[in-house]
Parts: structure tokens; sequence; C-alpha cells
């Protein structure tokens, strides 16, 4: 299998601090990788160079063998990048419903009773289908960050990319989000996960790449990740980490 | 005050109000895509006067294609001011801001301002009126061009409402005026968006410019009280919201032409005139600090 997205040698940085620090990585077409790493290790910052938020001073990002630094997040998401943000993004002031409806999700020349059909499924099988006519402003946190899931279903992308989808999310919810992420994976969408739910990353995930200040520090299969000495010194600290192993 | 007296304020004032929303309408849509206060809004608006009376007067168009030719003409002109000097903001060209916007409209408001006076001198221009004579109804009587002007005035903003409301590219202006980043990750581009929302503002201020141009005469610094009268609307309806323009360039037409009435010297009414939308703006945000429309916004 030929890789989907490759970065290498990533540098992004602020001011005096390099947030990402040379970061090599690529994901397969439907693999589902879960990034980790402490508070300020370039997570986000990375899903945000990948989305288009974000130019890189150095190193190269390619999706589908071509390059994608400097094209803007709108041209990713229609290139098949799709998102969620740690702080849940929705449009506030317009229904349920509309949110999915959006143009972007929508094409110009769709025909609108069949979007809102879509859209009316994806928010029965999100269990949202009763709230579609509410204003999105009303949604409890969890229900938002589904909301956000229904968005990406609309895209239909090749890859979604999800920041701390579960923070705050009550079990059933998450549960839910847990079938949500296996279904799109069943069917081919390849997913980058980040979450310092560890239950939930190690659950889901057949690969971790761990981060810390802005580089890669492992790379592979949950349980040789879960024993390798410099996360467990990264999240533990030198001593705790020595105990641990 | 008579009944005659007051329905002629009234008419006179819901007329005026429906230039006054053209033109606030046009600065609550960019301020709610683009997050600026356009500073050069009354010269876009003066701009509009100045096609107008080129192409009804000296090439002899019919008044209603000149009004829309202001239009495209300022349609284009607000897209490439937007392009040129609105969208380094978001290419993070810039560090501060606000400051940069207020700068750049406010320098660009001089120089078309300047530009108009070294072409067409600081003489006042009479164009053509969209329609002569006068209406009467019963012993009221409305003047013909203001009543047509704003005739053409509702049609252009019930256009807007539609386009807004109805087409694809409406729905992408709302959507990036409620969350740029938003927008942009369901595959909307914030970028053309963001200048065919100053397209179109500027579209409608030059439409308001054109429409009143006959009435109360072309200049090159013509835009500079109406345009306060359109930051007084937009603060007094809510910033970025349109009903709220719309409603509150009515009620700041009326509250203007029915306070006059409120001096019996209509000479000294007249002078004040301009001062009671201050007074109005003041007393609303005394009471509604978000304006009549506007959501309540606390700044971290």
């Amino acid at each position: 299998m030929t890789a989907q997205l490759v970065t290498d040698g990533v540098v992004k940085r602020f001011g005096g601090l390099t947030a990402l620090d040379h970061v090599t990585f690529e994901i397969e077409a439907g693999e589902l990788v879960g990034l980790i790493g402490p508070n300020g290790s370039g997570k986000t910052t990375f899903l945000n160079v990948l989305s288009g938020f974000y130019r890189p001073e150095q190193g190269s990002v390619s999706f589908e063998g071509r390059s994608i630094v400097g094209r803007e997040p709108s041209a990713l998401a229609t290139a098949g990048i799709a998102r969620s943000f740690q702080v849940t993004k929705i449009f506030r002031r317009l229904s349920v419903l509309e949110n999915l409806l959006v143009p972007g999700l929508t094409d110009w020349s769709a025909a609108p009773r069949a979007a809102a059909e879509k859209g009316r499924a994806i928010l029965d099988g999100l269990d949202l289908g009763r709230l579609a006519g509410e204003p999105a402003a009303n949604l409890s946190g969890g229900q938002a960050k589904l909301l956000e899931f229904g968005r990406i279903m609309m895209l239909a992308p090749k890859l979604v990319l999800l920041d701390e989808p579960f923070g705050g999310v009550h079990p059933t919810l998450k549960r839910l989000m847990h079938d949500t992420i296996r279904d799109w994976n069943a069917r081919g969408t390849s997913i980058i996960l980040i979450s310092h739910d560890m239950g939930s990353i190690f659950d889901l995930c057949r690969r971790i790449v761990a981060l810390q200040n802005g580089r890669v520090i492992a790379n592979g299969p949950p349980e040789a990740v879960r024993s390798d000495p410099a996360v467990l010194q990264a999240y533990l600290g030198t001593r705790s980490a020595r105990a641990a192993s | 005050m008579s009944l005659l007296a007051f329905s002629e304020q009234v008419i006179n004032g819901l007329i005026i109000g429906v230039f006054y929303a053209l033109a606030a309408l046009g600065l609550s849509l960019i301020f709610g895509v683009l997050k600026i206060v356009n500073f050069a809004h009354g010269e876009l608006y003066m701009l509009g006067g100045f096609v107008y009376y080129v192409f009804a007067s000296l090439f002899g168009l019919p008044p209603v294609a000149a009004v829309l030719v202001a239009c495209v003409a300022l349609f284009l002109v607000g897209m490439a001011i937007e392009h040129l000097l609105i969208d380094p903001i978001y290419r993070g060209k810039v560090e501060r801001v606000d400051e940069y916007a207020i700068m750049i409209t406010f320098g660009l408001a001089i120089l078309l301002q300047n530009l108009m006076l070294s072409i067409f001198g600081p003489w006042t221009k009479r164009p053509e009126a969209i329609f002569r004579g006068r209406i009467e109804i019963g012993e009221l009587i409305v003047s013909g061009d203001r009543l047509a002007a704003a005739g053409v005035g509702i049609v252009l903003m019930g256009l807007l409402l539609y386009v807004l409301r109805y087409t694809w590219a409406g729905k992408a202006v709302r959507a990036v005026s409620q969350d740029r980043e938003t927008a942009a990750i369901v595959g909307v581009n914030a970028k053309l968006t963001g200048m065919l929302a100053f397209g179109l503002g500027s579209a409608l201020a030059g439409a308001a410019g054109a429409l009143i141009g006959p009435v109360f005469l072309v200049y090159p610094t013509m835009g500079v009280i109406p345009v306060i009268k359109a930051y007084v609307i937009v603060v007094l309806g809510g910033l970025g919201s349109v009903p709220g323009a719309i409603l509150g360039a009515l009620i700041l037409g009326l509250f203007e032409n029915l306070a006059t009435v409120l001096i019996p010297d209509t000479t000294r009414a007249l002078a004040y005139k301009d001062a009671y939308g201050l007074v109005l703006l003041i007393v609303v945000l005394i009471f509604r600090p978000q304006g009549l429309f506007g959501e309540k916004v606390r700044r971290s």
C-alpha cells in the first residue's frame, strides 16, 4: 500500500518556539492512527498544518501524492480532508439541520431536497434527528461534538482529523462516537485521532504516534508505544518512568 | 401637529429611511463577514453618485439603467478594494488588525474624496431625476423623484435579502459571517466570500448614492454625513444584523423627521435634524447596549 498522506521534516515555529520539529509521518489509506503526547507537544499544531490553517516553515506535506503546502483549508476540505476542533466549532445561529446544509457541504448544483434528506439521515444515525429544527446553540457539549461528526459525514472525506473528540462527553455519547469512528474506518476512511483519553486511543487505534516538544518520540502498535521508555518518560517524568518499566 | 403634517413627515421619514437602509446594509454586511468597520463607506456612496451622474447626465443613459451601472461599477470597485487592501489581514501579513483596518479604510476615504475633487471640482452637480413630477394623495404631496428612488431602493434591498437567504453564494456569506474557520473547514472559500461581501456592500452604498444624487446633489464630500448615520444605524440595529440595519434605518428616518416638529421654528428645527439620531443612539445604548438585534458579546 502507498501512503495517503506524508509529511517529511515539517517544522513550524511561533516566534522563538518550535512547535513542530522535523516531524516525519505517514498514514496509509484506511489506517486509524492515534496521536498522543503531553499538553503543548504539538498535536493540534500538526493537525492545523495538515488542514491548511498553518503553513510550515520547512518540510513537505503531500496528500495522495500532491503537495498541499499553502493550500487553503477550504480547498483541502474539498479535496477530502475533514477535521473537527478541540473547542467545538458549529454555526450556533443556524439550526442543527442547517449546520449540515451550509455551502461546501452541499454542492451549489445539488438538489436542496436530496441534501436535506441526506442531512436528516445522518442526524438520525447520530441520534440528533429529533433536534434537527433546534438552534444549534441549544445543543449540549457532547451533542455539538456529534454535530461536528455529522458535518464530517456530509463531506464524505478520505481523511478525517479528529482533535480531542471525547473531551467532556457523556459515556453514552462516547460509545456512539466510537462506533461512528469504527464505521468510517471500516468503509476505508483514514483517521488521525488526537485524544488524552488513553482508553479510547488504545481501544480504537492500531498504530500510535507520540509527540513531545514537537518531535516524534514513538511510532508503532499500541502495546509497543505503551511500554516505550520515551513515552513513559514524557508522560510520567524520569523517576516514575524508571519505576514503571 | 395636523394629520397632514404628520403624514408628510412619516412619508418623508420612510423614504429617507430606505436610503439610510441601503447604506447601512452595506456597512453591516462588510462588518459581518470581514469584521472590520469600513471608514470609506461614505466615499463608496459618493462614487455611486458620481457614476450615476456621469452615465445619466453626461452619457444620457436612462436613469434606472444608470443606477444599475453604478451598482455594478461599485461592486467591482469593492471587490478590488477587498483584494488589494483588506485581504492582507487574513493572510497573516498584518499584526495589528483593528488599527490597520481603520487606517487603511480612512486613508482610502481621503484618497477617494480628493480624487473626485481633482476630477470634478468641488461644485455640486444635479444629475437627472429618476422620475419627474409629483404624486398627490388627497392633500398630501410627495415628490416623484424621491418616491421613485425609494421604490428602486426597496427592489434592490429585496434582491439582496433574496440572495442572502436563498442562493448558494448568500448562504456562504452567512456562514462566513458566523464563523470564518468553520466555514473554511466545510469547504467555503472565505477569501472569495469576503470579496463578494465587500463587493455587495459597496454596490449597496453605490446604489444609495446614485438614488439620492438627484435629490441631495452630488459632490466629493456628500458621503460624510450619511455615513455617520449609517454607523448610527448599524449600532442601533446591532452590528452585522441585516434586519437590524433595515429596522434601524427606518426608525432613524422616522425619528429625524417627526422630531423636527418639536421645534416650531422650521429653520432651527432642520438645523438640529442630524443630532436627533445621535440622541436616539445614546438612549438605545443605555438600555440595550448590544443594539436592537445584536448579540451580547463579552470581549476577553
